[in-house]
């Protein structure tokens, strides 16, 4: 039987998860054959990307057949996937012929646990260091969130399937960046050791002080907490956490993090976790090393 | 006596990595000798990696006798960070159980 998905007017991950749960429910079975229409499509964020992108590996890893149809579409949405490599990657051709990586794009790329770390180094700190004309040493705190991101994902995710873009917005020396696994998802691992929160309480307490699911013996629990506190307490940003039927935004007010807990309508495999920052909140250093001794 | 920690591992990202200096400094606390962890070449460190590398020693061998014995050299401002925090932190869990 083949499923078709007709995506959303607007490819935002949560436009996507009503669309993903009416068609898959929680992906307790893997249909034959699917099929993603892009002919509606409009206007693209790069958490939709990563999300579909996701969905879309996952079904194929899991032996379904994949198909996309509507993308030949001369429509702004369509080039500005096609030069983040969407197609590329997912059929392995580009749809239009003068496609190109962007500038202003990071392309998807898939997360790799062995390689993430690398590229982060050599690939995304870089490109926002030469965005932003701030300088890489200024940027390691960011390189250190995602790293532990990074190292989330590869202590909670059962499938080998994450992906990670980024967008850089010149006018308002902003970047964007979405990266999603496909594991069980923060709830599930928070439940572990606290049954009874719900979705987004869970992904609460995952970010809480010295919260730890112990899914790995030396975990401590700090590694999203320090996301939040650097991301939005040192950065002014914002991070998004969509997980299963949950989702939590931290911002911040008046020098403060603003946590907000709720449902979100449909269903998000796994984790995305959407990072959006001013690059001119970020304090220029001389880069100095420092020495110290504790006594 | 210097551990460079670049010697050791490429980079500091993971609790592998933080495990194989913390094998290095064993020795010199075993030992009770002095010894600087050089971060030369080293951009950034994880929390992961401080856990074991650092945290893990603390436990074992207790706060005042890593304080007295480990220092760091050559780190940049993110690295220096997270190592006084977690190790601060540590320190005054550990403090507080006892």
């Amino acid at each position: 039987m083949t499923i078709q998905v007709l995506l959303p007017y607007e490819f935002t991950a949560p436009d996507i998860f009503p669309v993903i749960k009416s068609r898959f429910g929680r992906f307790s079975e893997v249909p034959g054959e699917v099929t993603f229409d892009f002919s509606r499509l409009n206007f693209v964020r790069p958490s939709g990307v990563v999300f579909l992108s996701n969905v879309a590996r996952f079904l194929h890893r899991s032996g379904c057949k994949v198909t996309f149809c509507g993308m030949e579409r001369d429509a702004e949405c369509m080039r500005f996937l096609d030069d983040a490599r969407f197609f590329e990657q997912h059929i392995g051709k580009k749809i239009f012929p003068g496609s190109h990586v962007r500038q202003t794009t990071q392309p998807l790329v898939e997360v790799r646990h062995e390689r993430s770390h690398n590229w982060l180094r050599t690939t995304l700190i870089p490109w926002v260091s030469a965005s932003s004309n701030v300088p890489e040493h200024d940027l390691y705190n960011l390189q250190t969130c995602i790293s532990e991101i990074f190292n989330n994902i590869n202590d909670h995710s059962t499938q080998d399937v994450g992906s990670i873009f980024a967008q850089w917005y010149p006018k308002e020396k902003r970047v964007m960046l979405s990266v999603a696994d496909f594991g069980t998802g923060i709830p599930n691992a928070v439940r572990s050791v606290d049954p009874e929160l719900s979705d987004p309480a869970a992904i609460m307490r995952a970010f809480e002080e010295c919260f730890s699911s112990k899914s790995s013996p030396r975990n401590r629990g700090l590694g999203l907490f320090d996301l939040q506190q650097n991301i939005v307490g040192r950065f002014g940003g914002i991070v998004t956490v969509y997980s299963l039927e949950g989702a939590v935004t931290f911002s911040d007010f008046q020098g403060s993090v603003i946590r907000r807990e709720y449902d979100v309508e449909g269903y998000c495999p796994g984790t995305l976790i959407d990072i959006e920052l001013s690059t001119d909140r970020i304090e220029i250093t001389s880069g100095e090393r420092e020495s110290f001794e504790w006594i | 006596m210097d551990i460079v920690v670049r010697n050791i591992v490429p980079n500091c990202d993971t609790n592998a990595d933080g495990a194989l200096i913390k094998a290095a400094l064993t020795e010199h606390l075993c030992a009770d000798r002095l010894v600087t962890v050089d971060f030369s070449g080293i951009n950034n460190v994880t929390s992961s990696f401080v856990n074991t590398a650092f945290l893990e020693l603390i436990e074992e061998f207790g706060a005042r006798k890593f304080k007295s014995v480990v220092s760091v050299a050559n780190a940049t401002k993110q690295t220096a960070d997270m190592i006084k925090r977690r190790v601060t932190g540590q320190t005054g869990k550990l403090a507080s159980v006892a």
